[in-house]
């Protein structure tokens, strides 16, 4: 056992400080900590940016185009760009379907697809839920009916993030009625150009704009959009579940935000004293910074492979993952007081008269962003479907 | 004793709940948040809900806190937006007061003719108990104010507007104009769609109302009428949020069968319900002390207050997280019952605040 970074690792984060001191532009990163949603055009210029590095896929292979780093290097690096608030780069390309279509696609899809992902040309969504087909996923309904060369799409996707600027949907369909539900399902890739498909955002609790309602109606998919095989599309899914699953506990940002918290409770006061030497606010503090770090060393001992079963543990980090996030904004909410009371639009949305007189500077978006995390515990596989996961694990031993 | 709620207070709720139910359901709702002035308020003088808890000698129907939390609690429920909290603490604070003038205000009060607000908080305060800042000078024609307020709930459609302030008497109630020269006001609303206001004063002109324990008595009353309100109030979201997941459980399909089939979710619903009886049984402690000694009442105020925020946040996050994506959406009432949990959750000072003070006072 080694538990310091090695000579190579400590100089690689150092590379990777200096990166995104100098590349980083300060704009994005301003707006990103903030706590609003980051607009299409950051994320675009921001993986460009990576991109021109070498940097823009740190888990692909390097044959297409990955920088070939170890497990340890991409936690260092996602480590490093939530401190700098880099935007967390639209996982649907880069961490979902991409290693799907490197892993189970054609040469011709490979080709045409990877390159796009990783410059940030192409963004993707995903078409996996519906509104029947939530947790119990395999019951979805949307059609892919056999037309000569063709799949002809029918159906309804719901909850679809960033489908208002992607520019292609991975989708799952029903290709086939079979007695087992899991087993007629393809694996699709649409194009959201096509006039077939209806895009209508969805009003939110935090009055962003993130998910959306897909309608898809007589789209025809060429056969060569198909991933894989047909009638195995499950098992692609579930590939890319188990991916999702294992990048959802939200250390990086946690640790930023446990960051924030603690400045927003230096900066608050009570009577003249900052809250963060109130007693009872630091125990509080101390408590979830304990939590946090054996967050951070259960994500490492899944990098290094110690771990007993790694779909287990990776659901076991998404349920710890997502209760730690809401712990520490419910701490920077407690420290900021009553300023969380007011609705501060994002002032480059909305300009205007419309925001209180006095604004501390940590308050617009963080009630925006706490309202948002909410959804934590509800995406990539709700905090049941997650214990249902590490019980049929464990008892499968 | 019997805590059951006697037969005049048991039409007051029957007749609120009817109202809200057919004149504010959700969409309704939705349609009086679009226009300038929320909260029905001509409909709710008309049914005399301002004057409910108001003594006769001020034309009111001679009830208590008792019926101020009754009509709080059926609001909470239909998530209702408007000046009613604002305008009953201020109503508590004036009939503290001797005197002809404030039972004019008050008269006007109980019959739906004015809508009032206490501009209490300040920029970089933390809650309710922090002294004001605000100064208030003699002239030789009355009072001019020099100071900040903030987070003034339903100011923009208050006809009397109450201000603290320091004096060189101690704490000092005036009464002024926003409206007046030397008054600079921002309006804005909160995540949970109620609205409130920022002010500057600069010498604007006001009338002293109370001074030192006077004053002082005035910011106890409005404590324990705000703490019982908003108590109150989360008796009806908490209830609302248990109600609207229940139903919303029972028609939800996944696995081949409705949500509420599965034990995990059965067992979350129970536990929400666990809490809410807690929060019930507070709320009626605190009405049991609404005439006894100073210091009993604000404690039981500040544990109600805390218990509320808390509570009330707790059970409607669990509805929202049982609604699934669904209760991510603005369209469904989950989400704006846990938005106005949390608003409630600061109102005055949040848990940690109020904790420190309650800590402090007890033996
Ligand atoms: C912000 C956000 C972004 C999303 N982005 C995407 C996206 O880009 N693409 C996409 O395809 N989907 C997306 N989703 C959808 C997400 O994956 C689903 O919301 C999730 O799978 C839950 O499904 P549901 O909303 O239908 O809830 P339901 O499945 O109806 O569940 C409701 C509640 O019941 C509980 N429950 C369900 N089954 C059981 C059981 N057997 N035992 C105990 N409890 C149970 C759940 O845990 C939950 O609390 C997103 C969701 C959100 C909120």
């Amino acid at each position: 056992m080694d538990f310091s970074l090695s000579e190579t690792e400590r100089g690689f984060r150092e590379e990777v400080r200096s990166f995104l001191r100098e590349h980083l532009p300060g704009d994005i990163a301003g707006r990103h900590a903030r706590g609003y949603h980051p607009p299409k055009a950051d994320l675009k210029r921001w993986q460009a940016i990576l991109h021109e590095r070498g940097w823009s896929a740190p888990g692909w292979p390097v044959e297409w185009g990955g920088p070939g780093w170890s497990p340890i290097q991409q936690f260092i690096f996602e480590d490093e760009c939530a401190l700098a608030d880099a935007p967390l780069p639209s996982p649907f390309g880069l961490k979902l379907v991409g290693p799907v279509i490197y892993t189970f696609g054609s040469a011709e899809q490979k080709r045409k697809y990877l390159p796009a992902i990783l410059s940030g040309e192409t963004f993707w969504c995903q078409g996996f839920s519906e509104p029947g087909a939530g947790s119990d996923l395999a019951s979805l309904q949307t059609r892919a009916d056999r037309d000569g060369d063709d799949f002809v799409v029918n159906g309804r996707k719901i909850w679809t993030t960033e489908a208002h600027f992607a520019d292609m949907m991975f989708c799952l369909a029903r290709t086939d009625r079979t007695p087992r539900q899991q087993e007629g399902i393809s694996f699709l890739l649409l194009d959201m150009k096509d006039p077939g498909i209806t895009v209508r955002p969805i009003a939110t609790i935090d009055s962003g704009h993130t998910v959306n309602e897909v309608f898809i109606d007589n789209v025809r998919v060429p056969a060569t959009e198909l991933v894989g095989e047909q009638g195995k599309g499950w098992s692609y899914a579930k590939f890319l579940l188990d991916n999702e699953r294992t990048t959802n506990s939200f250390v990086h940002r946690s640790k930023r935000d446990f960051r924030r918290m603690m400045d927003i409770a230096r900066t608050a006061t009570e009577q003249g004293d900052p809250i963060l030497d109130g007693e009872a606010f630091r125990r509080q503090a101390a408590r979830v910074a304990i939590e946090l770090k054996a967050l951070e060393w259960a994500v490492l001992r899944m990098l290094s492979g110690d771990v007993p079963d790694p779909s287990a543990s990776a659901s076991a980090l998404k349920l710890k993952g997502s209760s730690l996030q809401h712990q520490i904004l419910d701490l920077a909410i407690s420290a900021m007081g009553q300023d969380i009371i007011p609705f501060y639009p994002d002032a480059e949305q909305v300009p205007g008269d419309n925001q209180p007189f006095w604004v501390p500077d940590e308050a617009p978006g963080l009630m925006a962003q706490y309202l948002y995390r909410r959804a934590g515990t509800i995406y990539a596989g709700t905090s049941e479907v997650q214990r249902s996961i590490i019980y049929k694990q464990l008892s499968r031993r | 004793m019997d805590l059951r709620l006697n037969e005049q207070q048991v039409m007051l709720r029957e007749s609120a709940h009817r109202f809200l139910r057919d004149e504010y359901d959700f969409a309704a709702r939705r349609t009086d948040l679009a226009g300038q002035a929320p909260g029905k308020w001509s409909e709710i003088g008309q049914l005399g809900w301002p004057g409910a808890a108001l003594s006769e000698q001020a034309d009111g129907l001679g009830g208590s806190a008792v019926e101020h939390a009754v009509l709080m609690e059926e609001m909470g429920r239909a998530l209702y937006v408007g000046p009613f909290l604002s305008t009953s603490i201020v109503a508590a604070m004036l009939g503290v007061l001797p005197g002809e003038a404030a039972l004019g205000m008050l008269r006007c009060i109980a019959a739906g003719e004015a809508r009032a607000t206490l501009a209490h908080g300040e920029p970089g305060g933390r809650g309710f108990f922090d002294a004001p800042r605000t100064v208030a000078r003699r002239e030789t024609d009355g009072f001019t104010l020099r100071g900040r307020k903030r987070l003034v709930h339903d100011l923009a459609v208050a006809d009397i507007v109450l201000v603290s302030a320091i004096s060189p008497a101690g704490t000092a109630i005036l009464l002024a104009d926003a409206k007046s020269a030397g008054v600079s006001r921002r309006d804005y609303a909160n995540i949970d769609n109620s609205r409130a206001s920022d002010l500057e004063f600069d010498g604007a002109p006001a009338v002293l109302l109370a001074e030192g324990d006077l004053a002082a008595r005035m910011l106890d009353e409005a404590f324990y009428w705000a703490a019982v309100g908003l108590g109150a109030e989360a008796v009806g979201i908490a209830d609302g949020a248990l109600k609207q997941t229940m139903d919303y459980v029972a028609v939800r399909k996944q696995f081949g069968r409705a949500l509420s089939d599965f034990q995990v979710v059965q067992h979350r619903i129970s536990d929400m319900f666990v809490e809410l009886e807690q929060l019930r049984s507070l709320v009626l402690y605190a009405l049991s002390v609404q005439d006894a000694a100073a210091g009993e009442r604000r404690r039981a105020a500040l544990g109600l207050k805390i218990l509320a925020g808390q509570v009330a946040a707790r059970i409607a996050g669990d509805g929202l997280h049982l609604h699934g994506g669904m209760g991510m959406t603005d369209e469904m009432p989950i989400s704006h019952y846990y938005r106005r949990t949390r608003v409630l959750e600061s109102q005055f000072g949040n848990s940690d605040y109020l904790l420190g003070h309650h800590a402090r006072m007890l033996e």
